[in-house]
């Protein structure tokens, strides 16, 4: 009776970790992907904006080169880590698992410099309409 | 990727999101929401990543 008590926590232990290795992969799998999601919406709500304050003449032509650019080397960090998640799912190894994780840092990395890029053109613009608001209001008062 | 890198992503989108759900409406919410409390990643789900975004000359 012993022996069958100790077979079934044996059991029992090993149940636990093959489902917190399991679960592990799941949060690892579902972080990633959130990562990008919002990685992706990021990127497109940045680049819309860009296109929309060229349009306004907040940024000139060679400033939207410069913002592409650095923009292209987000987009292609954006692919690779979308190649690296594919290995990952079909291999589901540490090497794999690795890579992944480097190339979500460098698609974070990268965003960050295009955001840090956009965001002076969009605090000008927002304040531009801040200042055009408060001299409706002034007027209107 | 940690999960507080993941949150501050998250906290970044929301609110970028809400900014521009002022101006074009909920639906786009909707769908970046789902998005991200899917319950299972297929492969698929990782292929149609790469058409979530467009190159930088296509804005």
């Amino acid at each position: 009776m012993k022996g069958l008590v100790r077979k079934i926590n044996i059991v029992l232990i090993m149940m636990f970790f093959v489902l917190a290795l399991v679960q592990a992969c799941e949060d690892f799998e579902k972080n990633s992907y959130r990562v990008l999601v919002s990685a992706a919406n990021i990127y497109n709500l940045s680049m819309e904006s860009v296109a929309d304050l060229q349009k306004k003449g907040y940024i000139k032509t060679e400033d939207r080169e410069e913002i592409n650019s650095i923009a292209q080397v987000y987009y292609d960090a954006y692919q690779t880590a979308i190649d690296a998640f594919e290995a990952y799912k079909i291999a589901h190894d540490t090497d794999a698992k690795n890579r992944l994780t480097t190339s979500i840092g460098l698609v974070s990395a990268s965003l960050s410099k295009l955001v840090e890029r956009v965001k002076p053109y969009l605090i000008e613009s927002e304040t531009e309409r801040i200042r055009l608001l408060m001299n409706d209001i002034k007027g209107g008062g | 990727m940690t999960s507080k890198e993941v949150v501050n992503l998250e906290v970044t989108l929301a609110i970028a999101l809400l900014e521009i759900a002022l101006e074009k409406g909920v639906p786009i919410v909707i769908s970046a929401i789902q998005d991200l409390n899917k319950e299972e990643i297929s492969l698929e789900d990782i292929q149609g990543l790469r058409e979530k975004i467009k190159p930088p000359d296509e804005y």
